[in-house]
């Protein structure tokens, strides 16, 4: 058995980095080539292909898109975890507390864009119910997507391995999560009632458009934009903010500025950013 | 005509003019003088003198008289009265002698002369008396001579006196007339040189003060800051050469000022281009030279500072751009960091399913040893039986083999049976029958004997290759063992630098972690770094309109530098070595040893 590694030359790269620009936004720099190999080499060893050209002949000719959809996920990278950046999450909570103590509409609706494995669409849960307390009198819906088909499967099973809920503290453990048996041991899995708040689907950030109708009072869209050249990240970020309502906020990734969007985002924190109440 | 000239001459006519009325008036005071002291020595004095007299004779000698026969004076001092009476009557008739008289006054002087006399006499006579302090002739004397002798003289020296007047009286009376006509002609030349001089001094003044008044109005202007006006200079004097300088000095100072003004205005509409011309003289040149030293050093300060200011916003646009290349530089780690943390978790599935991987397999290794083992002893034994297969072989070999013979020479005693059978004829039939049948079994034993034969050597040479075979696998199967010792060994190594890869995967993650809180950090600095970038490029690009505003010299010498062009931050090459990201889900992970199993359900369940 071969082992080796199939070479990929340069026009091979470049078609795939067109390809993945094209279909998801994420730009590829020279210096992402490495990436590129190592992540699609294993599906090229499965189908026992020995060229990464044939293998973009492959996708290329899916009808079904099915190949397209694997080679997007595969070089996706999924990074999350609970309560990643907690200044977000302290944050939501004071503003949740806020809104529940001045009274007004009981609706809610907020989105994890990007959200992977779940994590972050949970934590947000998590940070709902520790601040609204009774869940009922709220109409609340938290909508998580992902461009990968893969992580939003795992994450609509609301299960995860025991150690990903390292930094949460026990009693927040037990309060919010079951945990495994048998088969199951050292997996927790998410109570009903914060399910229940969370509906996952597939979206592509760059999209002309998104099915979402109503406006949100919270997006998160953390660490994504990171991966899309300038032009991608004002688009997507402005598509963002036209899907706040007036005074929702955005969560963007600890390096991620808005410098440029000033007129239509104000600052309200480290990376969170309150839209302009319109004049 | 000179002004002084005029002044001159105008003061000197009025002088003159003075001077001959004041030559006439002394004249007629002169006259008028001539005629007092004529009046005073013709008149006052002999006045005086006569009144003296009188008063001597009358008064004194009499009341002398009166006052010793009264004891009001002593003797001596009457005697003494009436002697100083006598001396001062006889000094102001000597003097009164030498005084001019007219006829009529010639003539009762002569009427005096006698009464003198005798009054002298007298007096002489009263002398004696009070020189004897006669008393009773004193008594008698003042009763009966005195009066006698002195009224005379009294009325006659009234009568000069009255005369002297009434002749004063003429004379002043004349002069009064020659004064009079002298004031006359006096007047006349008066009122005429004070009419001249007034004319004269009206138009001097006039020819003086008009144009001092012009002076004086383009002065108050000059005093305003007005420097357009001009005295029409119209003559050639002193107050036109003043005018005329005035006009010079006020044209010099309205220009210079005019230029200082220009320089200024422009200098403060932002122009430092402009400079005063120094052809100026005095103070004048040094303000010019101040001006233009003070215009020049602002400009040139100016110029440094638009210079500076363009470096500042240099600076300012490098900053910015070098911060966005940091957000930018922060982004793209950000990313690198994530995707070297997703790596980072896979190579951790991965080591440790090396890790259960190299125990599996040093089982697996082990059980082939131990199946090795066995193999080899299986082949020891199967050796042993192959020997035994051979030497049962070779028995049989030579079993057949005797066999053969035996149907060989059995079919030959068959063909012998069969040809005596023959022989013997019908007797011989069965015979012949049955030594066909013999030679018949014969000749199957020996095909028998030859397939036993051909199958024993087959079979020897199987077994003997079987038994090379064997060999072989007893050899293979020793290099097996000796490989799955090597294996192990090796594994055992994998065991241990997965553990090594471990902990240094371990030492990554928490590096990757530390990496991505400074970068997190330097996130927030460079989104600080960006703002003050931009607020000093705000601030740049302000002073710089502030600066633009003004008109500068250009700067000497050295050429300015065109700013350049922020360049799009081009992505280094980096090379990584990524380790393979096993697909998410596909790889079944070790897990822990159940709990303790019995009935256990598969499924989540509260804490």
């Amino acid at each position: 058995m071969n082992l080796a590694t199939p070479s990929l030359s340069d026009p091979e790269f470049h078609l795939f980095r067109d390809l993945l620009q094209r279909q998801t936004g994420i730009a590829l720099s020279d210096s992402k080539r490495t990436l590129l190999v190592s992540r699609l080499q294993k599906r090229l060893r499965q189908l026992g292909l020995r060229s990464f050209s044939h293998y973009y002949k492959l996708v290329a000719a899916d009808q079904s898109g099915e190949e397209l959809r694997r080679m997007v996920n595969s070089l996706t990278t999924n990074k999350t975890s609970f309560f990643r950046e907690p200044h977000h999450f302290e944050f939501l909570e004071r503003w949740l507390r806020g809104r529940s103590a001045q009274g007004g509409r009981r609706r809610l609706r907020i989105w994890s864009a990007a959200c992977a494995t779940g994590e972050e669409a949970y934590s947000i849960a998590m940070t709902v119910w520790q601040a609204l307390g009774d869940l009922s009198a709220w109409d609340i819906r938290i909508l998580a997507t992902d461009i990968d088909t893969d992580v939003i499967e795992k994450a609509q099973t609301g299960r995860f391995r025991g150690e990903t809920a390292a930094d949460i503290s026990r009693e927040n453990v037990q309060k919010f999560f079951l945990r495994g048996r048998g088969k199951w041991s050292g997996y927790l899995e998410a109570r009903p009632e914060l399910s229940a708040m969370i509906r996952f689907r597939r979206l592509n950030l760059i999209d002309e458009s998104w099915p979402m109708q109503h406006p949100f009072d919270a997006i998160f869209c953390r660490n994504v934009i990171i991966y899309f050249e300038h032009k991608t990240r004002l688009q997507v970020v402005s598509h963002l903010a036209a899907h706040l309502g007036e005074g929702g906020h955005l969560f963007l990734g600890h390096s991620e500025t808005t410098a440029w969007s000033r007129d239509l985002l104000e600052p309200a924190g480290h990376t969170i950013y309150r839209k302009r109440v319109r004049q | 005509m000179k002004l002084g000239t005029k002044l001159t001459g105008g003061f000197l006519t009025v002088a003159l003019t003075g001077a001959a009325a004041g030559y006439l008036g002394i004249a007629a005071i002169n006259a008028g003088l001539d005629r007092l002291s004529a009046l005073t020595i013709q008149t006052v004095v002999p006045l005086d003198q006569l009144k003296k007299i009188a008063d001597m004779y009358a008064v004194n000698i009499v009341d002398a008289s009166h006052k010793t026969r009264n004891r009001n004076f002593t003797w001596e001092k009457g005697l003494a009265s009436v002697r100083e009476a006598k001396d001062v009557i006889g000094r102001e008739y000597k003097a009164f002698l030498l005084t001019k008289r007219k006829p009529e006054e010639e003539r009762l002087l002569d009427e005096l002369k006698p009464l003198l006399a005798k009054a002298d006499t007298s007096i002489e006579k009263l002398l004696h008396i009070l020189t004897q302090r006669d008393d009773h002739q004193l008594t008698n004397y003042a009763i009966e001579e005195l009066y006698s002798v002195i009224d005379p003289v009294s009325e006659k020296v009234s009568e000069m006196i009255s005369l002297k007047l009434k002749l004063a009286r003429e004379e002043n009376h004349a002069a009064e007339e020659a004064s009079g006509s002298d004031r006359k002609l006096l007047w006349i030349v008066v009122l005429l040189s004070a009419t001249g001089a007034f004319g004269l001094g009206l138009w001097l003044t006039r020819s003086i003060t008009r144009p001092i008044h012009q002076t004086m109005d383009v002065l108050a202007a000059v005093a305003q800051a007005d420097f357009s006006r001009r005295i029409a200079v119209d003559r050639e004097d002193e107050l036109g050469q003043m005018a005329a300088s005035l006009n010079q000095a006020a044209e010099a100072i309205g220009r210079s000022l005019g230029s200082a003004v220009v320089v200024l205005e422009a200098v403060s509409a932002g122009d430092f281009t402009k400079r005063l011309d120094s052809e100026l003289k005095g103070e004048l040149a040094r303000m010019a030279v101040a001006l233009n030293h003070a215009v020049h050093q602002v400009g040139n300060a100016l110029t440094e500072v638009r210079e500076n200011t363009e470096q500042v916003t240099l600076a300012a646009q490098q900053l910015a751009a070098a911060s966005d290349d940091l957000a930018q530089g922060a982004q793209e780690q950000a990313s690198s960091l994530e995707e070297t943390s997703a790596t980072l978790e896979q190579m951790s599935s991965t080591v440790k399913q090396n890790a259960d991987n190299a125990r599996n397999a040093t089982k697996f290794a082990e059980g082939s040893r131990d199946n090795a083992e066995r193999g080899r002893k299986v082949v020891a034994s199967a050796i042993a039986a192959m020997a035994e297969i051979n030497a049962s072989s070779k028995k049989i070999v030579e079993i057949i083999t005797a066999i053969d013979e035996i149907a060989f020479q059995t079919n030959l005693l068959a063909l012998n049976a069969a040809v005596e059978a023959a022989r013997a004829g019908e007797q011989g039939r069965g015979f012949a029958v049955v030594a066909a049948e013999v030679r018949n079994l014969a000749q199957r034993s020996a095909m028998a004997a030859k397939e036993i034969k051909t199958l024993i050597q087959d079979s020897v040479r199987k077994v003997e290759n079987g038994t090379e075979l064997v060999d072989r696998s007893g050899q293979t199967l020793q290099e097996i063992m000796n490989s799955v010792q090597r294996v192990s060994a090796i594994i055992g190594e994998i065991a241990a630098a997965s553990q090594e890869q471990a902990t240094g995967i371990d030492q990554v993650n928490k590096a990757v972690l530390q990496m991505d809180h400074v970068t997190q950090a330097n996130s927030a600095q460079t989104e600080e770094l960006s703002s003050t970038a931009q607020s000093l490029s705000d601030s740049a690009e302000q002073f710089q309109k502030l600066v633009a505003q003004f008109q500068l010299n250009e700067p000497r010498g050295g050429t300015r530098t065109e700013p350049p062009k922020h360049q799009p931050r081009k992505a280094e090459t980096r090379v990584k070595t990524r380790i393979p990201r096993s697909e998410s889900g596909i790889v079944s992970l070790a897990r822990r040893t159940a709990r303790s199993g019995a009935g256990s359900m598969d499924g989540f369940e509260e804490f």
